[in-house]
Formats: C-alpha cells, structure tokens, sequence
C-alpha cells in the first residue's frame, strides 16, 4: 500500500479534540439514559402496548429477533418502509453470515441472551444500527423526535377493515403544525417507533391512524393512514392503497427487499435500485457513474409538478439513500413517457439482457395489482449493471435497448430479423452499417427496430 | 456489575475505536462524538458484554453513522428540479468530499485501508466489519491500491 496513504491516515487518526475515556463513557452512558427518560416521559403506551414492549424489551436478543421479523414482515409488504441498502455485497452480510455483523442482526443463539433481565426495564428503542450495512436506520431515531405526515382526506370510509388488531401507539399532533404543500395534513410526533412495519397510532381521542410506513432517519415524510370513524386518513384514493403500496416496495431498493412477483428484482449482473413515478414527456436514459450522482438523481426524483397526491407522496417516501459498490458496478437511469399520470403505478422494464454489445431491457407486461390498469405510466427506474458485465467499460460506448424479446434478432441476417419484426408488427430501419452511422431521425418510435447491421447481420437492436 | 464489565471492555477498545473513528469520519465529525453516539446506541439495546464482538459491532456502527451522517447532509443540499442539474450538483458535492486530496472519498474505503494496512486485519475479518464480501474488498483494495500506485508512479 501506497505509504504516502498510509502516512495520511496515521496521521488522520489522530485529529479531533481529545477527550479522556471516562468523559466518553460517561457521555455515552447518560445519552443512554436520558433517552430511555425521554422515552418513558414522552408517551403514554396503553397497558398492552406497554406490557408488549416491556417484555420485548426482556433481552437484546428477543428485541434483535423482533426487529428482524418486523423487517421480514415489512420487506414482503404491507409497509411503505423504506430501507435503503448497499450494494450485493450488503445482501450477504445482511443475511448474517459475518460473525462481526451478527451483533448487528441479533444473536440467535438463546444461550447468549441476557441471563439477568438487566435490560428488561428499558423501553425498547428503536433499532439504532443498520440491519444492513449501508444504514437502514439512523441511531438518532432513539433520542429525536420523528415526524409524521398525516395526509387527511375526509369522506371516504373504506378499507377499515384491514387496519385490524394492530396495538395502538401513541401519536401526538402538534395542532400548529399544518404545511402549505400539503394543507390536509398535520405533522405527528412520535418517539417510540418501533421497527415494525406497521403501527395503529392512538391519534386524538377515537381515531385509530394506521401508518404503513417505516419510521427511516430522523424524519419520515408520509404515511399511508386510516381512521376507525368516518373520516379517513390516507395518502391516495380507489386503488391507490395496494398500488401506492406496490409501488413504494418497489421503490423501497429492493436489495434488501423480498422480490415481489411482478418485477424481477435482479438477474445476471443486474440488479433494481429504485422506481419512481415521473411526469409525462420526461425522458431520460444514461449512466450513473458515482454515488454523488447517483445520491444527487434520487434527490432530484420527487416530481415537484405532482399534486399532493400519491406522486408527491411515493416520491417523498424515497429516501436519497441507495447506495452502490461504484468500483464494481454503475448504474442506469431508464425513463419512459408514454402511459398517463392517473394510471395506477408500475414500472416499465422487468429484464435486462446482456450481449455483447447492448443492454437490453425487457418491456414491464403485467400490473403490479390487478385494480390497476394495465397500461403504464410514466416512470423512471435505476438499475445497478455489474461492470464487469457491461459490453465495453466505456459507458459512453454502450448501447441500451428497451424492448420486448429483442434479443431474438441478434445473429439473424437482415432480411430474417425484418421478416421476423414484420411477424410482431414492427417497422425497421438501419442505424448503423458496417460501422458507418445512417441518418435517422430522432422522433421516437416504440413500434419501431432499429438495427445495427455487420457483413449483413444484426449485430445490435433497439427499440423506439 | 455488568456495567463495569462493561466499562472494562470499552476501555480496551476506546484507543482503536477512536482512532478508528478519526479516520472513517469527515472532517466535520469529532471522532469521539461518533464513538460516544455509537456507544450510546449499543448501550441502549443492551451491555456490550452480551455481543459476541464489541469492538466488530461498534466499528461497524461508527460506518454506519458517518454514512447516516453524510446522507443526513445531502439530503440538506438544495434539490435541482432536473437530473441533469442534479448531476451538475453531483459533480460539485462530489469534490466537497475529498479529504486532503488522497485519501479515499469513501468510508468504507478509508475503513478498509486502515483495517487491513494499519490494523492488520485480514481481508476476510476486515470485509464484514465494512459490509462487504470479502470478495468485494478485495476488490476495492486492489481498486485503492492501483489508484495510488498511478497517482504517486509507485508500480507497487
């Protein structure tokens, strides 16, 4: 190693104001302390829900196994939890196979668990660390408050059923706290959420508030929420629910999440970061080539021209936290502008091949719920491409193909590949020959191949 | 008494941790304010007693907070309307975070070279500790070490 390198890290290590062990230990011991004061100050648990933590709380490891669960539970689907993640390499450390990360997940052997109940009169905190490594949560969760955004739209009273048996929290509204983006809405203080994936809020006097969002960071925007009276509290309207809900797992970087049906959540060298609904005549297809990008695109997705329906909602749901291995892979931004704004949401793009020249992207068929319409609506998804896969290492020199089975015309000699577009209802023209670019026009066409031609062989295909 | 066990087993660390902290943290994070928050976490779910490797956890932790903290700070950055702005912002933040003009950018990055060159951990126990495969640190290693050699001409 480079001892130039190493020299600056030596001599980093020691920067800082120096404080003594015991003040350090001191500090850390009364934060701990406080917030467990906070905690019990601050809320005003009913007996079950009380009695329920309390005894959660009995030990590190039934509260790590918890936590665990509710994330299982959270990932397959009913929360709008959103937990940002690494990279493969976080997957597998996340499944727990490093013995060093092993305090991160919980310790599973029963023989370790506190034999003395010490931690057993501690509110449960929220999960301070990481269940992955690039940080699901944020360890100032335990001590700050955390923000609610209750979306209020009065009239509709369906789907109480399912809010169920779910143990009610306390939730505080500050009175004052309304928002010119959304004027419905109130802004809710809790404190002591707990990593589940869902939560009945005590909110008022009689309104059961379900909130299927994970509190994620030191502040979470949206929740979707019901009432158990005859207003009711919730982010979108008809279909919404299941489609926003959809949707947000898909956009919840599904590395750490459980695949869903519908959308692949990888493959060979690929793999889905995010999605998110944009406005129509958006377009946009390029490569993303570090994490201040990629970190900088995220933030730029909520589309600001949105309503405050569930565009703004899903968008805000989204935190700027995906994170990727930039030194093995890169990411693709791939956005479509047909389909219409008042669809349900989905995605457009399911697969993505490799070959030796292009990436190609598979079309989305089927709805992620069956309420919703079929066709799709303007969207943009990020894909992390091993490097290692792509055709060249030079982005700029890769090709990327969106489209259905396009791979099937690789290899066929041009009068094949044109009977066989012709077979699937699609028009043909020729990009490139033998190397030499053709003059095409730039008007988009999603009924159209282009073909890029080599001794009379389709060497490269792409739709649009 | 589990506090003092406790308080003996963050004493061993603390040296390391620190300056663990030192190096993984950006210039705007007191190194033992990321130990102390770490710490506070931990001690919050638990004594460190109970975890099968206290100073694997908190050096984890402390990646993981730096990395909070970081995301934490970019959320504040302004948010460009367009993706196209928003990679010019990119480019911009990106230069933000180059510390000294040698070190690597990233945590993890700075985390493994210490581990490994300075620390003396083996690949396979560094790469978990940094949420890695050991594959993949290996990977970055080799990464970091190639960038430097070019940087200074160093073939090694």
């Amino acid at each position: 190693m480079n001892d130039e390198l190493l020299d600056a890290l030596r001599a980093r290590s020691e920067r800082g104001t120096h404080r003594d062990l015991h003040t350090v230990w001191d500090a850390a011991l009364n934060d701990a302390d406080l917030a467990r004061v906070d905690a019990v100050e601050s809320f005003e648990l009913d007996d079950a829900t009380a009695s329920e933590q309390h005894l959660a709380s009995s030990s590190r490891t039934t509260w790590s196994l918890a936590a665990a669960a509710a994330l299982l539970v959270f990932v397959v689907g009913v929360g709008f939890a959103f937990i940002t993640t690494g990279d493969s390499d976080n997957s597998t450390v996340a499944a727990g196979d490093s013995e060093p990360n092993q305090a991160l997940l919980g310790d599973d052997d029963p023989g370790t668990a506190d034999p003395d109940n010490t931690t057993e009169a501690a509110i449960p905190p929220f999960t301070p660390l990481a269940l992955d490594p690039e940080g699901t949560f944020i360890s100032e969760t335990v001590v700050d408050d955390i923000e609610f955004r209750i979306i209020h739209s009065p009239g509709a009273a369906d789907q109480v059923d399912e809010l169920a048996d779910l143990p009610p929290t306390t939730l505080q509204c500050a009175e004052d706290a309304q928002d010119e983006q959304f004027p419905d809405s109130c802004l809710a203080i809790a404190r002591d959420i707990i990593s589940d994936d869902t939560d009945t809020f005590r909110f008022g006097s009689a309104d059961d508030v379900r909130y299927v969002e994970r509190a994620q960071g030191d502040v979470v925007e949206t929740t979707a929420t019901f009432l158990a009276n005859d207003d009711v509290f919730r982010i979108v309207g008809a279909c919404e629910t299941q489609c926003v809900r959809d949707a947000t797992d898909q956009l919840s970087r599904s590395r750490a999440l459980a695949p869903t049906d519908a959308q692949p959540q990888a493959g060979e060298g690929w793999e889905f970061l995010a999605w998110a609904p944009i406005a129509e005549g958006d377009a946009f297809l390029g490569f993303l080539e570090s994490q201040a990008e990629l970190d900088s695109v995220v933030e730029a997705l909520p589309p600001t021209r949105a309503s405050p329906s569930e565009l703004a909602i899903v968008a805000q749901t989204r935190t700027p936290a995906l994170s990727v291995d930039f030194e093995t892979e890169i990411v693709i931004v791939l956005s479509a502008s047909v389909g219409s704004a008042n669809d349900c949401l989905r995605p457009l793009y399911r697969d993505i091949l490799f070959t030796d020249r292009q990436i190609l992207v598979d079309s989305f068929d089927d709805p992620l719920d069956s309420s919703c319409d079929t066709s799709p609506r303007p969207s943009i998804s990020l894909f992390a491409l091993d490097r290692d896969l792509l055709p060249d290492d030079d982005p700029e020199n890769v090709s990327v193909s969106l489209g259905q089975d396009l791979q099937q015309y690789l290899g066929l000699a041009l009068e094949e590949a044109t009977e066989l577009a012709t077979q699937n209802g699609l028009t043909v023209r020729l990009t490139s020959i033998d190397g030499e670019p053709q003059p095409v026009t730039l008007v988009p066409d999603p009924e159209r191949l282009n073909f890029e031609i080599v001794d009379g062989l389709v060497v490269a295909v792409f739709q649009f | 008494m589990a506090q003092s066990i406790d308080r003996q087993i963050f004493g061993d660390l603390y040296p390391s941790l620190r300056r663990f902290a030192a190096v993984v943290g950006d210039d705007d994070m007191e190194p033992d304010d990321l130990v102390q928050e770490v710490l506070a976490s931990a001690l919050r779910q638990g004594p460190l007693a109970q975890l099968d490797d206290a100073g694997a956890y908190l050096r984890t932790s402390i990646i993981h907070l730096v990395r909070a903290n970081r995301r934490l700070a970019g959320r504040q950055r302004s948010k460009a309307p367009l993706i196209s702005a928003a990679l010019d912002d990119a480019h911009h933040d990106a230069d933000a975070f180059d510390l000294e003009g040698l070190l690597p950018d990233d945590p993890v990055d700075r985390a493994l070279v210490w581990l490994t060159a300075i620390e003396g951990y083996p690949g396979a126990q560094a790469a978990p500790l940094v949420g890695l495969s050991h594959a993949a640190a290996r990977k970055r290693l080799s990464r970091i070490r190639s960038r430097h050699a070019d940087d200074s001409g160093d073939p090694t």
